[in-house]
């Protein structure tokens, strides 16, 4: 399912993290962002979770060992996003 | 006095209960006696602290081959002064906190850089130091009414702190933070106040001993020494200057000094450890460069340049954690 919160959120992946040389296109939405897949690391997951709990309100704890599978991928920030916001 | 522990221990009920001791004979008696009458108590933590009396005699022993010229020995009577430094600061900030050290009795030098600051109406992080007495950068409100400063640190007390603050200063012009980990929660708190046009103070010399801190070793008073990546790497999330920022006292007088180390802090990501490195570096000169002028002053009492290698070695865990 691709839908329009995972392409916003493709996007912001891009333009907070300075991600010049890729599209939204080249994100796989279920690829994971940390590591292996787009290789963020966690300065970089920093300053996602600061962009997405502005831009969607939602509130981000990092001691939660939830917000780990949250970041893994697109898809599954999405349903993070969505479910929180609910 | 009746507790047997020493006031500015750091357990929680004793500070505070210290704490209020001491502002209470500050009020009566004024700060010369107040100064006398914790004499003992420092004597005191000096004689029962091995651990904080080794780290105060290494830091000392570095300065005097590093910096002859401070004249200091690194011996057992270069110490006891320094913790009388470090009981005569309590005293000081007794006297920040209600608002009694007049902008007349501070030089503030690098003034135009902080007032440019303010003048863009964006907040700054002061990058600074357990050197000398942080809290008398609270007079800056007479310099410029209006401008609030908030002070991150690793206490767990930082609630009761900030209790007692109010309860002493009653303004809200400056307050704490306990910042136990870096986290968006956090990072977002800190860049309202920053967009409000706050300044918010980041301790840059002092590694948390929970979890596995990130540090950069950068050379510090003539030996490698790690520093915290943390308040660089907070820093670059807010995204706005970083000034260094040290309050020392010269005899009856205090001096701030404020400095710009950058515009904006960028860790790209590619060379993320080297960036890293410039702006620790930068921050470990110019503290270094604080610490000649002040070498009584800088207090961190803990094996500042092993921190890592021997943590099994720290007798007073607390004491890391002095705000």
């Amino acid at each position: 399912m691709s839908d329009h919160l995972e392409q916003e959120l493709k996007e912001l992946i891009i333009t907070t993290l300075d991600l010049e040389e890729i599209g939204s296109d080249d994100i796989d939405a279920g690829e994971p962002l940390f590591g292996d897949g787009l290789g963020l690391d966690s300065i970089d997951a920093l300053e996602l979770g600061l962009a997405i709990s502005k831009r969607y309100d939602v509130k981000i704890d990092a001691d939660d060992k939830t917000t780990r599978e949250h970041f893994a991928s697109v898809r599954a920030l999405a349903d993070f996003v969505r479910n929180t916001r609910a | 006095m009746s507790d047997p522990r020493p006031w500015f221990q750091i357990e929680e009920r004793g500070v505070l209960w210290g704490m209020r001791l001491v502002l209470a004979v500050y009020r009566l008696l004024g700060r010369r006696l107040c100064l006398w009458l914790i004499k003992p108590a420092v004597l005191y933590f000096w004689l029962t602290n091995p651990g904080a009396r080794r780290a105060s005699r290494d830091y000392l022993a570095r300065l005097a081959t590093w910096a002859p010229h401070t004249g200091l020995r690194g011996n057992r009577r270069d110490s006891l002064r320094h913790f009388q430094a470090f009981g005569a600061t309590m005293i000081d900030k007794l006297s920040a906190w209600r608002g009694e050290v007049a902008l007349d009795t501070v030089d503030v030098i690098g003034r135009d850089t902080l007032i440019k600051v303010l003048d863009s109406g964006r907040g700054a992080v002061l990058m600074g130091a357990h050197l000398g007495n942080m809290e008398v950068c609270r007079a800056l409100s007479q310099l410029r009414p209006g401008v609030r400063l908030t002070v991150l640190v690793h206490t767990h007390h930082a609630e009761k702190f900030n209790r007692l603050l109010s309860e002493v200063s009653g303004d809200a012009s400056l307050s704490l933070i306990q910042v136990s980990s870096l986290n968006p929660a956090t990072a977002i708190v800190l860049q309202q106040r920053i967009d409000a046009g706050e300044l918010v103070a980041i301790m840059g010399d002092r590694v948390p001993l929970s979890g596995t801190p990130r540090t950069t070793t950068v050379p510090f008073l003539g030996a490698p020494a790690p520093f915290p990546q943390g308040p660089f790497i907070l820093a670059s999330l807010l995204r706005c200057p970083v000034l260094s920022l040290f309050c020392v006292r010269r005899q009856q007088r205090f001096e701030i000094h404020f400095a710009r180390l950058t515009e904006r802090v960028r860790l790209p990501r590619h060379e993320r450890q080297a960036a890293l490195a410039r702006y620790v570096g930068a921050f470990a000169a110019e503290l270094e460069r604080h610490c000649l002028g002040a070498p009584l002053q800088w207090f961190n009492f803990y094996d500042f340049w092993h921190q890592h290698e021997t943590p099994a070695s720290y007798s007073v865990d607390t004491e890391r954690e002095r705000p």
